[in-house]
């Protein structure tokens, strides 16, 4: 069998297409995993496993500190030490902002008093549906929950790497976008010809110079009018673009009724499979 | 009574509030009995997260009676009110002396807690 690559699929603002590519591609390749890492508003799923909520799950626990009062001495040694303030002594108690404890388990190791214990509490869920050639999951944060970046870790513990693999990543520049794309073979960048397009597109390259992840440039909503917006940007950076998916009011359409457009349009399948040919090739070499 | 206000350095009653309570780059602690006036720097205005829950803190460790800000988020809130601190909102004062004046006069409202920050 060929050696597969696993792709990230990333932008530097939402609502640029990251999940028109991440869906489509998926749907056009065969012996494919896509895993939706965009744990803060997953949607692949309306396109991939409309019923997804009642397929198979699985927790994303975390642990967070529980001070018993009867042996605390209000020392204040844990939160002094808690370098994210998940802690506050208030009134001689220890208060616990369970939101922002990154679940260190440091308070409990400096605790003289032995009077810090952890307790699981869910963070997020995976969920997962296997179709046909699609072997499919998706991460989820809970509600009023911030740290995303568990959820993705534990998202990747499932990645196969007997398939080609698709990971939807958080758009952006911050942690859980880092976290979704570090190990990938190649990150493919997706844009729209606009100057806020533009600015959010200079962001992420620079982050992704930062961690040397070789990637290229995906255009969404393409017009000929436009696009030297993009294309001027890139050809002085010497970034190659990749793939343009126009401006349609068909593609719009599609999406919105949660159809792909791979299952309507002619010609994309053969597109998006050289598509990820070339940037295997490419991936390999490096 | 000791009154706190965020400040955007350290000052006198001419300085401006800092429209941003955990963020804050100074307090100014008054005595509203002696009309004293001194400034803390907000060392949690530099943490990664959770800044409002550090500035709660250090009010809390100066021990503050009343604190005021334009906006307090969830978790500033929680920890001002477990310690005991009045809460209290701002919203057309420029100045540290305009708030003062404001409290004076029994103008500033009791906070809620607001939606809060970015991570």
């Amino acid at each position: 069998m060929a050696e597969e690559i696993s792709l990230s699929i990333l932008s530097g603002k939402g609502g640029t297409g990251k999940t028109t590519l991440a869906v489509n591609l998926a749907l056009a390749l065969e012996n494919v995993q896509l895993l939706d890492a965009d744990v803060e508003e997953p949607n692949d799923y309306l396109f991939i496993s409309p019923e997804i909520e009642s397929k198979e799950t699985e927790s994303v626990m975390r642990l967070i500190p529980e001070v018993n009062d009867d042996k605390c001495t209000a020392c204040r040694k844990c939160v002094d030490f808690c370098e994210y303030n998940a802690l506050a002594m208030m009134l001689d108690n220890v208060l616990v902002f369970e939101e922002v404890c990154h679940s260190c388990g440091g308070c409990k190791i400096v605790c003289p008093e032995d009077a810090i214990t952890e307790k699981e509490k869910e963070l997020g869920k995976l969920r997962h549906d296997s179709l046909s050639n699609l072997d499919f999951w998706q991460g989820e944060l809970n509600t009023k929950e911030e740290k995303a970046v568990p959820v993705i870790e534990k998202l990747k513990t499932k990645i196969d790497r007997d398939k080609k693999v698709i990971i939807d990543s958080p758009p952006g520049t911050t942690c859980p976008t880092i976290e979704a794309i570090t190990d990938t073979d190649f990150t493919i960048v997706v844009t729209e010809p606009s100057p806020f397009g533009l600015h959010d597109l200079k962001m992420v390259i620079e982050m992704l110079n930062e961690i040397e992840q070789p990637f290229a440039v995906v255009i969404n909503r393409a017009e000929a009018d436009s696009d030297y917006l993009i294309e001027d940007y890139c050809q002085e950076e010497g970034i190659k673009i990749i793939l343009k998916i126009p401006f349609s009011r068909k593609i719009a359409e599609l999406y919105s009724e949660g159809i792909p457009f791979v299952d309507k349009l002619e010609g994309w399948d053969e597109k998006l499979q050289q598509l990820y040919q070339e940037i295997r090739e490419e991936a390999l070499k490096q | 009574m000791k009154l706190v206000i965020p400040a955007v350095a350290e000052g006198n009653m001419e300085t401006e509030v800092h429209d941003n309570f955990g963020r804050a780059t100074f307090f100014a602690f008054i005595d509203t009995e002696t009309e004293e006036i001194d400034f803390v720097e907000n060392t949690a205005a530099k943490k990664s997260s959770g800044a409002g829950v550090g500035a709660a803190q250090l009010c809390a460790d100066n021990e503050a009676d009343i604190v005021t800000a334009y906006h307090f988020g969830p978790k500033a809130f929680k920890a001002l009110t477990a310690a005991g601190i009045e809460v209290l909102d701002l919203n057309e004062q420029k100045l540290i002396k305009e708030v003062y004046s404001d409290y004076k006069a029994g103008k500033l409202a009791e906070a809620e807690a607001g939606p809060g920050g970015h991570h």
